[in-house]
């Protein structure tokens, strides 16, 4: 039993590529994936809000998907930066992920034709801003957009706060716009950001991210490729000195792509945290989705190599970012609650988080639902070292961790849709399985012509003997 | 003249007492495979010494899970209480201890801060974590040397000038008097090869 300074060798499966095997499982993937997005564009004539809606709901499957691949991203590029042995063995389904990243790209046109279409559908600032003017008007004061100027500017839709006030001058039914539940962010405000968000520096923007993470997640994962036939030790000497820049470069595109793809939702409102809050999601999803990924192909006999140990390290690394979202939430939270300054805490009040009974709408339950079920259950939850090293237990928190993180994102998106009540059909569910199920599918295609587990790494012995004391 | 009384003799050093019986070994595997069979043979009062960590040796000497994690939950928890005792208590009520002694009177003291509520949860979560932390934080270090009985100024073991080298290159396996079997300890070390055995002194 003298296995622990003894070479190991990898099993026969982890040595060959999965091949022809992984057929059924991608055209299956691609199959359903390309079902539920057509069974959502099916839907859309009949749910609530039309293209509008389908517009929002795009934008929730497109962040999912993206919050998978950047994680992925990350937790490749960080393993290199820290020069971690034990991640060797479970790090191909991230580069493989990582690698498709340039499918996102694709993925992300249907937005980009959203903001060209200049008219303000899902992004209020994508439009000409007389428009937005005129809606502002139209949603708080009944259309009187040149008549008389009221001189007041309100973060929040007027008629949202007494039904009363504003029936008296309503020949256009101002009532109605604001209980529709569009929130029109006022103009002003947006048309100070226009430097910054244009149609044409948000595309330049888009661009140079999807440069960047392509790159970079193929770099990473064409080198990994490469050195399975080489051995190469140099290689992973390169990656680990690309590791730095590579880890800038994704915090900063990270960062101003979740301001671009969420908070951009509504242009008047800003928090400098939005990049970690939304990194901290995708870590605990991308996590939480290799755990399962390996469930998964450890149930078919691949991934021999992957053992309680690694499990036991993912479940420490979820749990810690379970936490560390819990604290980027909150720390976002109090801090616009304590300054209460209106611009800030408008997105706050859009999205439910109020104490005011008169105020809650169906996104205060879910508000509710994600500070107790995306911190505090899991946290308590994930404590125990059992937990992580029992497969059934560490498998449930990490589909329990990825239904949490599309609620999250859904809470973030949805409310800008309709802030006045929850909104979940077939276009939103559609969506995010499709565009996962394609975005899964891409993966095992991907992966199926090489080995599944990195055969020549330099720290391949060290990840297989790998024990947490 | 008084006589001065007889002085008392100091006792004599009781008798050279064994301590402990370490036997000495120079490969991982070595020391192993020997750690299974006192496991085996139900020792109880005994120890490996090693260079490194070795990876696998809590199994093979049938180590019992440690109880730090169950002190660090329950301090945490004190803290989570105390932190949450703290700032509601002084900042949301006015219960006032003026029967304490020596005039060291508590009072609560309700003071509106930026127009919130006096009892602001929000506001107090920072300095809850915090005290939720100091007490886990605190209570794992002193709890680690408490249940490595640290600090330890004196160890028989180090009489022994074959055991310095636990420290570079060699494994050591260390059986203390207390344990019943101590008596059969020295054969069982001999018999999986240990290169040398030497009994050691109080």
């Amino acid at each position: 039993m003298a296995q622990d300074h003894h070479p190991h060798t990898l099993h026969e499966a982890d040595q060959t590529p999965l091949g022809d095997k992984a057929g059924p499982a991608y055209r299956l993937l691609f199959t359903v994936g390309a079902a539920a997005v057509l069974l959502a564009v099916l839907a859309v004539p009949f749910s609530d809000g039309g293209v509008r809606r389908f517009g929002f709901a795009y934008v929730l499957a497109f962040a999912f998907v993206l919050s998978l691949g950047l994680g992925s991203l990350f937790f490749v590029v960080v393993t290199h930066l820290f020069r971690a042995g034990w991640a060797v063995v479970i790090r191909r389904p991230a580069e493989t992920f990582a690698a498709n990243l340039s499918l996102l790209a694709v993925m992300f046109v249907p937005i980009l034709l959203l903001v060209w279409a200049n008219n303000g559908l899902v992004y209020p600032w994508a439009q000409p801003n007389d428009q937005l003017k005129a809606k502002y008007y139209e949603a708080n004061y009944g259309g009187h957009s040149d008549a008389a100027d009221p001189g007041a500017v309100h973060i929040l839709p007027v008629a949202a706060e007494g039904d009363d006030a504003h029936h008296s001058g309503g020949e256009h039914g101002d009532a109605h716009a604001a209980s529709s539940g569009v929130h029109v962010p006022p103009y002003d405000l947006v048309e100070k950001k226009k430097a910054y968000l244009n149609i044409g520096f948000f595309t330049v923007r888009w661009i140079l991210y999807f440069v960047i993470w392509s790159i970079l997640g193929y770099v990473y994962w064409r080198t990994s490729i490469s050195q399975d036939v080489s051995g190469d030790h140099t290689l992973t000497n390169r990656l680990q000195g690309l590791a730095p820049a590579g880890i800038l470069l994704f915090a900063l595109t990270l960062t101003f792509a979740s301001l671009d793809l969420l908070m951009s939702l509504d242009p008047a409102w800003f928090s400098t945290m939005w990049g970690v809050y939304f990194f901290s999601g995708s870590v605990v999803s991308t996590v939480a989705a290799l755990i399962l990924i390996l469930m998964i192909l450890q149930h078919y006999g691949l991934m021999q190599a992957v053992n309680v140990e690694h499990y036991h390290d993912l479940g420490k690394l979820l749990f810690a970012f379970v936490f560390f979202w819990g604290y980027i939430a909150f720390s976002q939270y109090m801090l616009i609650w304590y300054a209460a300054i209106p611009e800030e805490t408008g997105w706050f009040e859009l999205h439910g988080v109020t104490t005011a009974p008169a105020e809650m709408t169906g996104w205060t339950v879910v508000a509710i639902v994600l500070l107790v079920g995306h911190l505090l259950i899991p946290f308590a939850g994930l404590l125990s070292r059992h937990v992580k090293r029992r497969k059934w237990s560490l498998g449930f928190w990490a589909v329990w961790m990825i239904v949490m993180h599309v609620i999250d994102l859904w809470w973030i998106v949805m409310p800008s849709f309709n802030y006045q009540q929850v909104t979940f059909g077939v276009v939103e569910a559609g969506l995010l399985i499709g565009l996962t199920s394609i975005f899964l599918g891409a993966a095992v295609y991907r992966a199926a012509s090489y080995p599944l587990v990195p055969q020549k790494d330099p720290r391949l012995q060290e990840s297989l003997a790998f024990e947490n004391l | 003249m008084s006589q001065l009384a007889e002085p008392t003799p100091i006792e004599a050093p009781p008798a050279e007492e064994p301590a402990v019986i370490i036997g000495e070994y120079d490969t991982v595997d070595g020391v192993m495979d020997a750690a299974r069979r006192f496991r085996d043979a139900g020792y109880t009062k005994w120890d490996v010494h090693a260079p490194f960590p070795i990876h696998g040796i809590d199994r093979a000497m049938g180590i019992r899970p440690t109880a730090l994690p169950w002190i660090t939950l329950v301090c945490g928890l004190v803290g989570m209480t105390a932190g949450l005792v703290l700032t509601i208590y002084t900042m949301a009520t006015e219960f006032a201890t003026p029967w304490l002694p020596f005039s060291q009177a508590l009072w609560g003291y309700p003071f509106i801060i930026s127009g919130k509520p006096y009892n602001s949860l929000p506001a107090w979560i920072p300095v809850v974590f915090e005290l939720t932390i100091m007490f886990a934080a605190y209570s794992t270090v002193f709890g680690m040397f408490i249940l490595n009985k640290l600090p330890m100024l004196y160890n028989p073991l180090f009489k022994s000038d074959n055991f310095r080298r636990a420290t570079s290159d060699r494994f050591f396996i260390a059986v203390d008097v207390r344990d019943p079997q101590f008596g059969q300890a020295e054969p069982l070390l001999r018999e999986t090869g240990a290169l040398s055995v030497e009994t050691l002194t109080h």
